[in-house]
């Protein structure tokens, strides 16, 4: 009886986990309508550790729903996102991972990376639309602060939305030009990103395969290391740059990035480095105590190699037709781009369009141990900037869309007069969400959780073949017995099957435990993300 | 003597057949990490061909000759417990390799001029052909 009672416990313990989101509180959610106001104070109170999450689910509930014209929805979406954005103020992200008996679930959430920088990028932007521009400039200060801090390599936003909006902040605050100046190359830096990323990279990898000596250890940490360093000058040199200077820039700068390389890129080290130096320490019979030093020459010497690859990469882009072309393309419509963004910055009514919903959160592994960001069905491919014809009224304000998609034309409401017409507006994607979730490295997160799973793994086998052999012992038991009644022996004859169920109810005890421990090492992921987000931000001039 | 003589040449015959087992581990078994296939090496080649003769110019099919020949002794040291010469040059023209172009380019040339070198080459180019 107390097994079966042990058992039930465990069972429940171990199965009955469910994921936040499906909670019967949450429902409204799933189908992007917002909670009414005791229902989301209750989730509060009753889960404090949700409340950022609830916080968010509702403001974007409440954009893809109501009127954005009437103020005490504005003011209650302000206050929602003012509330999360707040609580990140703890950056210091999920605490405890080596504690194995808590579900991330019931740690307090903090917000993906990428919605962190958005919740702060929305909050600027309902600030904006009610004239609040030296409220709106700190939140976006802290979005590209947000956006740069958990991006994979640490530079900068490539989102050039935060800076557009920055600028215009900063020209209605009539703020100093160093600062205007700066929003400006930010923009012109992020699209100039966006733009020459793929034709760089593209031009890397066809000169790394045509390399002789592309399998050399020192040369593949070089090709690593410049393709961090070419994204490092992408977002940070001046907007005059020549493309060679850039990669020129790119080489002499890998040094810097060998830190990075460790941090960030310590799966890839693991998986393609580590292997290639353990062949050429058996080659060159390196002893054990000059393993590591042996090991760290080819980082040191990667620095050289980068110069050469930068010779070619220059010989490539001035006389291969391809590369040429494509890189020159790329660098003049980031110029065009670059110039366009900052007109609509300065334009007296910018148009701002939020469509689709963002990236998903999976759970992958056999426990859900693994947190995998899937794209948006509508998100890009790549990162250059899509353009899109966008019909919407001219008037100042936000207007809704089908889907739960709205407008916002942000107006210099001094001198713009009140427009009731609808026009067709070419406007420009300026940030995708699924873009900037894939950018970022969550991943360390994985590696944590996968440890779990396996103990849990381990657990659960070692408790099934404790009941197994509990059955066992209770057979031989049932033998013994049946056997000494057929042959009309005395009870003394009993006495080895009673020792057989003694150790099988010691052998149920052990799998009980072990079933306990089990229930308890819950190593799935957390489950939780706002599926509410929006996909894509497109931009315009509302004319 | 007459023993003597006879073990001599059966430690001679040994080691040439393993040498000639060995000079075909890089088309005929399981590569070690650090090496391409064949395959691979000829359709990256085939791919690069414009990049190739920019950067190599007239050595270009040398470098090609000379990487295949980098690949068996690579692989081939994977496979040899006792053959030494073939882990000697195996280690000579993996540092040369690492080292830089020039440096791969002359090591091979002295390898190709070896009895060791000439063998891996035969089977090259009858793989190649």
């Amino acid at each position: 009886m107390k097994a079966l009672f042990l058992c039930l416990i465990f069972f429940t313990v171990s199965c009955f986990k469910t994921p936040t989101i499906e909670k019967s509180g949450y429902r409204p959610f799933l189908s992007s309508q917002p909670l009414n106001e005791q229902a989301l104070r209750d989730i509060k109170k009753n889960s404090p550790k949700d409340a950022p999450f609830v916080n968010l689910l509702q403001a974007f509930a409440l954009m893809r729903q109501r009127d954005l014209n009437n103020s005490d929805t504005k003011k209650e979406i302000v206050n929602l996102l003012n509330d999360a954005v707040v609580s990140f103020e703890d950056l210091k992200g999920p605490e405890n991972f080596n504690v194995a008996f808590f579900v991330d679930e019931e740690k307090p959430y903090k917000g993906l990376p990428y919605e962190r920088m958005f919740a702060s990028l929305m909050l600027s932007v309902f600030l904006m639309s009610e004239g609040k521009y030296s409220q709106a400039l700190p939140h976006l200060k802290n979005a590209e602060f947000l956006d740069a801090r958990f991006q994979k390599l640490p530079f900068g936003t490539d989102a050039p939305l935060v800076y557009m909006l920055m600028l215009k902040c900063l020209n209605k605050l009539g703020a100093e030009q160093s600062q205007i100046a700066r929003a400006k190359e930010g923009i012109f830096n992020s699209i100039r990103f966006m733009q020459l990323h793929d034709p760089l990279i593209n031009l890397l990898t066809d000169i790394n395969k045509s390399d002789i000596r592309n399998e050399s250890v020192s040369l593949h940490f070089a090709y690593l290391l410049m393709e961090i360093s070419l994204y490092n000058a992408l977002l940070t040199l001046p907007n005059e740059t020549s493309v060679p200077k850039i990669i020129d820039h790119a080489a002499k700068q890998v040094d810097l990035f060998q830190s990075v390389f460790k941090n960030n890129f310590n799966d890839e080290y693991q998986e393609k480095f580590l292997p290639l130096i353990k062949n050429q320490i058996l080659i060159n019979q390196i002893k054990e105590n000059q393993k590591e030093i042996f090991s760290h020459n080819f980082l040191f010497k990667s620095s050289k190699e980068a110069l050469l690859i930068a010779d070619k990469m220059k010989q490539a882009y001035l006389t291969v037709p391809k590369h040429n072309l494509s890189v020159t393309k790329a660098y003049n419509k980031a110029l065009k781009l670059s110039k366009k963004a900052i007109d609509m910055a300065y334009a007296d009514k910018m148009f701002l369009h939020f469509e689709g919903f963002g990236p998903k959160l999976v759970r992958l592994g056999q426990y859900n141990e693994i947190s995998q960001i899937k794209p948006s069905s509508s998100a890009k491919k790549g990162l250059s900037i899509r353009s899109k014809n966008i019909k919407t009224p001219l008037s100042c304000g936000f207007h809704k869309h089908a889907k739960g998609d709205f407008s916002l034309i942000l107006c210099d409401s001094s001198s713009t007069p009140k427009v009731e017409q609808e026009k067709s507006i070419q406007a420009l994607e300026m940030l995708s969400l699924s873009q900037k979730a894939l950018m970022i490295n969550g991943r360390s997160f994985e590696k944590i959780l996968k440890g779990r799973a396996q103990f849990k793994a381990a657990t659960e086998d070692a408790a099934i073949i404790s009941l197994y052999s509990a059955f066992i012992f209770f057979d031989i038991g049932n033998s013994i017995i049946t056997d000494c009644n057929r042959r009309g022996l005395s009870e003394n004859c009993y006495a080895p099957a009673y020792v057989m169920y003694g150790l099988g109810l010691s052998t149920i005890a052990i799998s009980g435990a072990l079933w306990i421990a089990y229930g308890m090492i819950t190593p799935q992921a957390d489950s939780r993300y706002v599926h509410l987000m929006y996909e894509s931000v497109y931009v315009g001039i509302a004319e | 003597m007459k023993k003597y003589i006879l073990l001599l040449l059966t430690i001679f015959f040994i080691s040439c057949v393993t040498i000639y087992d060995l000079r075909e581990v890089y088309f005929t078994k399981p590569l070690p990490n650090g090496v391409k296939s064949l395959h691979r090496v000829l359709t990256d080649n085939d791919k690069s061909k414009e990049l190739r003769a920019l950067y190599y110019k007239e050595k270009a099919q040398r470098m090609l000759t000379c990487l295949l020949l980098r690949n068996q002794f690579y692989a081939a040291f994977f496979y040899s417990d006792s053959i030494s010469i073939v882990n000697n040059l195996a280690k000579k023209i993996e540092n040369a390799y690492e080292n830089n172009d020039d440096d791969f380019l002359k090591t091979c040339e002295e390898i190709s001029s070896l009895k060791e070198g000439k063998i891996f080459l035969d089977a090259q180019k009858k793989r190649i052909k």
